[in-house]
């Protein structure tokens, strides 16, 4: 489900590039010093979205300062000199996030697959406890979103919008939470639901091909027969207008800094993200992510 | 939009009488405040402009909701997705009987559904309302845009800006060439290398 929100780094300038890479650091150093060094491994680029946007709705700005990281100490980076809250929140919720998605990939598999996936349970276990302990507000948003996701699959038909509903919600309000004033709540809580929405139909577009060979549920499965092009043009126009509707909600959302970042996402990450999934397979992507 | 009955200090179920009253009060209370006379003045309109709407027109001091029949205009909903109030409008629309469900009906739902966000659906009420009314143009700009969208509108969009970019360097080069010509035709040069 995760890593489709990302900046198209050749278009970003270097010192934002720097920045977005410093507050990926700090976000894998502050997953270490609250679940363990293994938690580091988990690190999304969507949680370095939330933590960035959350920093830049703050009053003050983070101060970050050149350090090394501690995984590869010949590499530098910079990193954010205090404890920021930022920083610990979004921590929390991509601990959060994966450790739902383990429990419903428990629930989902079967045989072989399913006991590869119990045997990191110590860790997801222990460490999702602590998490639900850490931040009870966001697990009760993520964990209802993962319960009404799990009802809508059961219907019969159900719609698109209906499917994308859970997830484009709880997003929705984990980015309303991030508001400094509760004025422009209401802004960011549709900018996080267009948002949410079309992570959901991208993991759905993305998942097609595997879902279709396994039998699972996906909301695109009226389409399953459908010859490749029709079926690639029906996806690219469902992400299109989710797209358009996001670009007229980012700009009416207020922010301390940090804009030319998120109008490179918004703009290019994102269409980028949607060339990728929609005409390359998984297995491609590994290759190349491999060979580089 | 916050609220106009909000702002008044009122429940929707207020009289004529009773709007003006507390219209009024509070106009007195905020006469320096010129942002909250402006909310309330705007606050007040809608609710004039709504009434009105929903009563055909007269703006009698009976009580409104009494005598009009909710459909015509749809003015109540109309009035909650301006204040995006889209699930208290989904809920009123789906209140609407069958036969009533007309052109209209499907536009404001279109709309509404548009507004939570479910996108998939809005598309279908907002096809079918200018299906129903092709000379309305309203409903024709709105799903026109739509279907821009559907079709990567903001992308071609980009582009096309990218490109009047372009255009505009090379009128900036071709002035220049045109520029150093007439110079050369008077006897000086503005580009000495050609």
């Amino acid at each position: 489900m995760f890593g489709y929100v990302r900046i198209s780094r050749p278009q970003l300038r270097c010192a934002e590039h720097d920045l977005y890479r410093g507050v990926y650091c700090s976000l894998c150093k502050e997953l270490g010093a609250r679940y363990g060094p293994l938690a580091r491994l988990i690190l999304p680029y969507d949680a370095v979205f939330y933590a960035l946007f959350a920093l830049a709705q703050q009053e003050k700005p983070p101060v970050l300062r050149p350090s090394r990281c501690s995984f590869n100490p010949a590499k530098r980076c910079l990193r954010c000199e205090k404890r920021n809250k930022a920083l610990v929140t979004a921590a929390d919720i991509s601990m959060l996030m994966v450790y739902y998605k383990w429990r419903d990939t428990i629930a989902d598999e079967a045989g072989l697959r399913r006991l590869l996936w119990l045997l990191p349970a110590p860790f997801f276990l222990c460490s999702g406890r602590r998490a639900k302990r850490l931040a009870p507000e966001a697990a009760k948003k993520i964990k209802s979103a993962c319960a009404a996701q799990r009802i809508v699959e059961r219907k019969e038909a159900p719609c698109l919008d209906e499917c994308a509903h859970p997830s484009a919600q709880a997003l929705g309000e984990l980015l309303a939470a991030t508001a400094e004033s509760a004025k422009h709540a209401a802004a960011l809580r549709r900018l996080g639901y267009l948002l949410g929405r079309w992570v959901y139909l991208m993991d759905a577009a993305d998942d097609l091909e595997q879902d279709r060979k396994r039998g699972r549920f996906n909301p695109f499965s009226a389409h399953f027969d459908q010859p490749e092009a029709e079926r690639r043009a029906f996806l690219q126009a469902q992400l299109n207008q989710t797209a358009e509707e996001l670009l007229a909600a980012w700009e009416a959302v207020p922010l301390q800094r940090y804009r030319p970042i998120f109008d490179n996402l918004f703009t290019l990450g994102l269409p980028a993200m949607e060339a990728t999934v929609l005409h390359t397979t998984r297995k491609e992507r590994k290759r190349r992510a491999g060979s580089l | 939009m916050q609220d106009p009955y909000e702002i008044l200090g009122l429940s929707p179920q207020a009289d004529d009488a009773q709007l003006r009253e507390a219209y009024r009060r509070l106009a007195r209370e905020n006469e320096g405040n010129l942002r909250r006379m402006e909310k309330l003045n705007e606050a007040y309109d809608s609710i004039v402009l709504a009434r009105g709407e929903s009563c055909g027109g007269t703006r009698s001091g009976t009580a409104w909701e009494k005598t009009a029949p909710p459909p015509p205009g749809f003015a109540d909903i109309r009035q909650r997705l301006q204040a995006g109030r889209y699930d208290d409008a989904l809920t009123l629309l789906d209140g609407v009987p069958l036969p009533q469900r007309g052109a209209q009906w499907h536009y404001f739902k279109g709309l509404a559904q548009r507004g939570k966000g479910w996108l998939e659906e809005a598309e279908k009420h907002l096809c079918e309302a200018a299906r129903l009314a092709p000379e309305n143009a309203e409903y024709q700009a709105t799903y026109q845009n739509l279907r821009q969208s559907r079709q990567g509108g903001y992308r071609a969009r980009r582009a096309a800006a990218e490109k009047e970019d372009d255009s505009g360097c090379c009128g900036l080069c071709l002035g220049l060439c045109c520029l150093d010509s007439c110079c050369e035709c008077c006897g000086g040069d503005l580009i000495p290398c050609c």
